[in-house]
């Protein structure tokens, strides 16, 4: 908000000045010209002539810009915003060129016997008023159009930003698109295979979307219940690779009723089969354990692989930011979450929690 | 069809096969769990047809294709690849989304056998293949696979203008497309049909049936200009081995 009034504050003032110095400059050019060609007429008559009608100007210009901001003319359509503007000048440059007739009368009376006043002249500098305002009006508004066009474009962008930001949180928290068509897949040839198991793989599958799904919603959810997850997603991933997964977990029960964020364990297992074990055409093993020491609580996942030698362990992916900044937001700074080679085979996860944060 | 089914989920191979039971004209001759397994039945099989998968361990659908220097007809079979998608559509390679539709998988081999009966594959430099086990030397017909950044191509060799050294790449210019294949100049030299072929200085092999234009060039040699408007430039030691190879 205050951004805004500065802007508009900026803006005012830069009104101002312009208006100013644009009028004083009309009026020193409009005595200098008359000087000129009204050589029977005092420097002081014609300088207050010109100085008043550039004065009327500016009070009358700025009449037309309070009333245009006050009925919102920037945001009107082209041909609507033209139409007012040519009415409005062409009453201003009549209006002030009827009163500055009335000062050549009286009091400033520059009317002589060789230069009597004629109707042919007012038309003639109604003419010229209007041109000098229809320019005021193509500076002011044209200034006007091309600030609101790129105060729309940020404001796109920004929205743009919010809406990538939002698809990015949402994507993150997913599973994995891939494992869940090749878990369909693999269901549907175990239906012919292993009707039993084919039940339990769909009960386990919907388990996990359900819980994937909800997880978007809910800030925090205890060890607990976010393992029952990981050992159906792990069922699953056997379902897929067969021999070439093998897992344990052990967890103390102590540490089972602590709150993480949703799916943080999810995902570092996810990650450890798709960046490792996927990829290595013997299989690997996975082993969740997690334990409880005086002050804090420990994820370990640690899984056979080697960290992508691109990838720095501390890394900024954006699936561990999400995690690390979730679990800043539940258990404060303390908290840490850590990616390394662990020996040259096994590549180790950690998650510490403070026990009191 | 002599078919292979390349797929490293145990489950999903099933799935395969049994889809594929309702397809008599497709021969199974086997199934691979990943790249070095296909590799071989491969190399022991020369199969007329591949299901592929994309995502597998160790080399993935891709690596595997490029190892392969004469590319058999591939039908990719993928779970959710958005990345591959998308080299698929550019080029409307054909694939298959798992949980495999029959009716999908039909289609895709209609298309095939159609392609496979058109007049076109049959090129006219093509030799009968006298051994179909071991085909040494690539005929025009023969496809390979090029894969470069995000895109992908089966590319037959006769559609190939030129063969051009990139660092120690080759690039290969085809219709609009010059992408670059992971092998060295010689390493394709040894094996393309010298017939249709000619090693036109150390950077650049030519097509000859893609020459548009020959004129003479500095001292003894020629520049060619190829249908694409490549221009080619040949010493004058190997303008008398062209000569020899162009006039009758």
């Amino acid at each position: 908000m205050s951004a805004t009034s500065s802007a508009a504050h900026r803006t005012s003032t830069l009104y101002w000045i312009l208006q100013l110095l644009g009028w004083l400059a009309y009026g020193t050019i409009g005595y200098a010209t008359n000087i000129r060609f009204n050589p029977g007429v005092t420097h002081l008559k014609v300088a207050a002539l010109a100085y008043s009608g550039s004065a009327l100007l500016f009070l009358l210009t700025h009449l037309l810009r309070r009333h245009s901001l006050r009925h919102h003319w920037v945001q009107l359509s082209f041909d609507k915003l033209i139409l007012r503007l040519a009415v409005s000048t062409f009453l201003i440059s009549t209006l002030s060129q009827l009163i500055i007739s009335a000062l050549m009368f009286w009091p400033i009376d520059v009317i002589t016997p060789e230069q009597p006043y004629s109707l042919g002249y007012l038309v003639i500098y109604i003419l010229q008023t209007q041109i000098i305002l229809l320019l005021w009006s193509l500076v002011y508004f044209s200034y006007h159009a091309i600030r609101n066009y790129k105060n729309e474009e940020i404001e796109k962008w920004r929205l743009q930003a919010a809406v990538k930001d939002a698809e990015l949180i949402a994507l993150k928290a997913q599973i994995n698109p891939h494992f869940i068509f090749n878990c369909l897949n693999n269901i549907r040839a175990l239906v012919l295979e292993d009707a039993e198991k084919a039940r339990d793989a769909i009960t386990k599958l919907s388990d996990l979307l359900r819980y994937s799904i909800q997880s978007n919603q809910a800030e925090k959810i205890t060890i607990a219940e976010e393992l029952f997850t990981v050992r159906d997603y792990l069922d699953l991933e056997t379902i897929h690779m067969e021999s070439r997964l093998q897992h344990s977990i052990t967890v103390d029960p102590v540490a089972e009723e602590f709150e993480i964020p949703p799916m943080a364990i999810q995902l570092l297992v996810e990650n450890a089969i798709k960046h490792s074990l996927a990829k290595l055409p013997t299989g690997g093993r996975i082993d969740i354990a997690i334990t409880s020491e005086p002050t804090s609580i420990r994820i370990q996942v640690l899984n056979t692989g080697q960290l992508a030698p691109a990838a720095d362990p501390t890394s900024t992916s954006i699936g561990l930011k999400n995690i690390r900044d979730r679990l800043h937001l539940l258990s404060g700074p303390t908290a840490t979450l850590t990616l390394e080679n662990h020996t040259p085979t096994q590549v180790l996860a950690q998650i510490t929690l403070p026990r009191h944060p | 069809m002599r078919a292979l089914i390349v797929e490293d989920s145990r489950l999903a191979r099933q799935e395969l096969k049994h889809l594929l039971k309702d397809f008599p004209e497709i021969t199974l001759l086997g199934e691979a769990a990943n790249a070095e397994q296909a590799l071989a039945l491969i190399d022991e099989h020369q199969p007329d047809l591949l299901f592929l998968d994309i995502q597998m361990p160790g080399k993935d659908g891709f690596q595997l294709l490029e190892e392969l220097d004469h590319a058999p007809h591939v039908i990719f079979t993928t779970a959710y690849d958005q990345y591959a998608l998308k080299a698929f559509d550019y080029n409307a390679l054909d694939y298959l989304q798992k949980p495999i539709q029959k009716d999908r998988l039909a289609t895709a081999l209609n298309k095939l056998a159609q392609t496979l009966s058109s007049p076109a594959t049959s090129s006219p430099t093509q030799n009968p293949e006298p051994n179909p086990q071991k085909p040494v030397a690539l005929s025009a017909a023969s496809q390979v696979f090029v894969k470069d950044g995000d895109h992908c191509w089966f590319v037959k060799l006769a559609d190939i203008r030129l063969f051009e050294i990139d660092g120690s790449y080759t690039r290969i210019h085809f219709s609009d497309q010059k992408p670059m294949i992971p092998k060295t100049l010689n390493q394709l030299e040894e094996r393309l049909d010298p017939a249709a072929f000619f090693r036109a200085n150390r950077q650049q092999i030519v097509n000859l049936t893609a020459i548009a234009n020959i004129e003479p060039w500095f001292s003894g040699g020629l520049k060619l200009t190829l249908a694409g408007g490549e221009e080619v430039e040949i010493s004058r030691r190997q303008a008398s081995k062209f000569k020899e190879l162009t006039s009758l």
